[in-house]
């Protein structure tokens, strides 16, 4: 007999937690980290494309609302703000000049899948550590999912 | 006194949903914890108990909603 459970992530932690996942996804997608801080909400240059998208399933804490911040990657032409907006939400700006809004959506879809995946799994392992569980292995299959097998002796 | 091994195989596919799969339940505590982990992840959207898969030479492969059966 087996159990099997399938979980929908909330993305819901204080800023530097959810900074670091999102540092883990863009870096790990070839953007460089250009800078962090308050969000001084640049408008957009008028030749540049730009996306704005809303983290589903986010609720940013509230200590988090007191300064808003932001973090801001850069790879080739394209430009990825991640912040936490004054409605509770993580979002996400993608800016490029050589891409159509379609493009942007796409990556802007890529980057947040990848992001909740990195902050599901350091949710889910820091979780089961604190059952009491060892990681025994972990591993990336080939449709990108990641397998991670735990145990603990009672 | 023998100890009790709890294993589970926990896959996050890439939109970041967790799937977690407890093999050989000896207790209704394996499975409450479980619960409880997923509980403070986020939402348990599907919940099922199955016959054990595994025999000799396969084993399971679960891809979001979906169980399927992978020849090694």
């Amino acid at each position: 007999m087996s159990v099997v459970m399938v979980i929908a992530p909330l993305v819901t932690a204080s800023w530097p937690i959810i900074s670091t996942a999102v540092c883990s996804a863009a870096t790990s997608c070839g953007f460089t980290m250009l800078k962090q801080g308050f969000d001084d909400r640049p408008q957009a240059i008028a030749t540049e494309e730009t996306v704005e998208m809303e983290l589903d399933n986010s609720e940013v804490f509230k200590e988090s609302l007191k300064n808003e911040k932001k973090l801001e990657f850069k790879k080739d032409d394209l430009t990825l703000t991640f912040y936490a907006d004054e409605h509770g939400k993580y979002m996400l700006r993608i800016k490029g000049d050589r891409k159509t809004k379609a493009q942007l959506q796409q990556i802007g879809k890529q980057m947040m899948n990848r992001f909740t995946q990195q902050f599901a799994y350091h949710k889910v392992v820091s979780e089961l550590k604190k059952k009491g569980y060892a990681v025994a292995t972990e591993e990336m299959l080939e449709n990108k999912t990641v397998r991670v097998v735990v145990r603990r002796f009672s | 006194m023998a100890s009790n091994k709890e294993e589970l195989e926990v896959l996050i596919d890439e939109t970041g949903n967790i799937t977690i799969h407890i093999h050989g339940i000896k207790g209704k505590s394996c499975v409450k914890n479980a619960e409880e982990i997923a509980n403070n992840v986020g939402t348990i959207i599907q919940q099922s108990f199955t016959s054990e898969y595994y025999d000799p030479g396969q084993k399971v492969g679960i891809t979001g909603n979906t169980q399927t059966k992978i020849n090694d």
